[in-house]
């Protein structure tokens, strides 16, 4: 995992600019991920599901199940991130508050792995949901062909 | 005073920079695939009939998307270039590569940072428009 552990020294080397345009990045990317929960949500559920295979069936229900737990997971991760820039006064007030200022980097550091680790798994997700819709069209396809 | 372009590109600064090479080479591996999908989508004739322009506005969109296609090509050419350029052995005149490949760098992350926003601001668009207009399936 020597990624990981980079993005974890990464921190360290951070001005307290470059957190605040970080966590100005995890927003508005999380924002957007709310926008697209929505679309695939209706994709899956609206469309998907009333034509895909029956076998599949299952595997569909289970896509929009872990689709809703990623909408909790992005609006609790949202609020956090948010508390976290909202405290950045710390590292620029010009007061010399190295205890504080170092739980200041070890939070922004966590938050790190926790936004690397959800685009992962979201990524992941959204993949498995490309392949079923695209399984779907194409048994749409084929029955337009055939009909 | 300013540093030298060499002393300012540390060891921290080059693992910096190779962490985020590493990191826009995996968002347009993933944007590919972003990219293909909504072009099944928008050709799989998927949308209710009888909307006004509906064949007008796919193949807007459609072009649009081949259009981010290109320029993501492009930047994972220049990326190509600039990784090969990082990794060449030192010539004589350090502090010219090093401010060349600060310049380069910086370049990129701006290229990457349009980009990521243009697909972005593409894919909403697709989303608002066709979320409203799939068939339902019977």
């Amino acid at each position: 995992m020597e990624t990981t552990d980079q993005n974890y020294k990464y921190v360290e080397w951070k001005s307290a600019e470059e957190m605040h345009f970080s966590s100005n990045q995890w927003i508005s990317e999380l924002n957007f991920i709310k926008n697209e929960h929505q679309f695939f949500e209706d994709m899956l559920k609206e469309y998907t599901l009333p034509i895909i295979e029956s076998h599949l069936l299952s595997r569909v229900k289970d896509l929009v199940d872990r689709l809703t737990k990623y909408k909790q997971r992005t609006e609790s991760l949202l609020n956090k991130i948010t508390e976290h820039r909202n405290g950045l006064q710390i590292m620029v007030d010009g007061i010399n508050q190295l205890e504080e200022e170092n739980r200041y980097k070890k939070e922004h550091r966590k938050l790190l792995i926790e936004v690397n680790q959800f685009s992962l798994e979201y990524n992941d997700l959204k993949k498995e949901i490309f392949e079923i819709v695209s399984q779907a069209l194409q048994q749409q396809k084929q029955k337009r062909l055939l009909g | 005073m300013l540093d030298s372009p060499k002393k300012e590109f540390g060891k921290k600064t080059r693992e910096k920079y190779l962490l985020e090479i590493s990191e826009w080479e995996d968002s347009l591996m993933f944007i590919s695939e972003e990219i293909k999908f909504l072009g099944k989508l928008l050709n799989a004739g998927i949308f209710e009939p009888n909307i006004p322009n509906l064949y007008e506005r796919l193949q807007q969109y459609l072009k649009k998307l081949q259009g981010l296609k290109n320029q993501k090509i492009l930047l994972e050419k220049e990326i190509e270039r600039y990784k090969t350029d990082f990794d060449k052995e030192l010539g004589e005149d350090e502090e010219h590569k090093y401010s060349l490949i600060k310049r380069t760098h910086l370049q990129l992350r701006k290229n990457m940072k349009e980009f990521s926003k243009n697909i972005s601001s593409l894919k909403l668009e697709i989303f608002n428009y066709t979320g409203t207009i799939l068939k339902k399936s019977k």
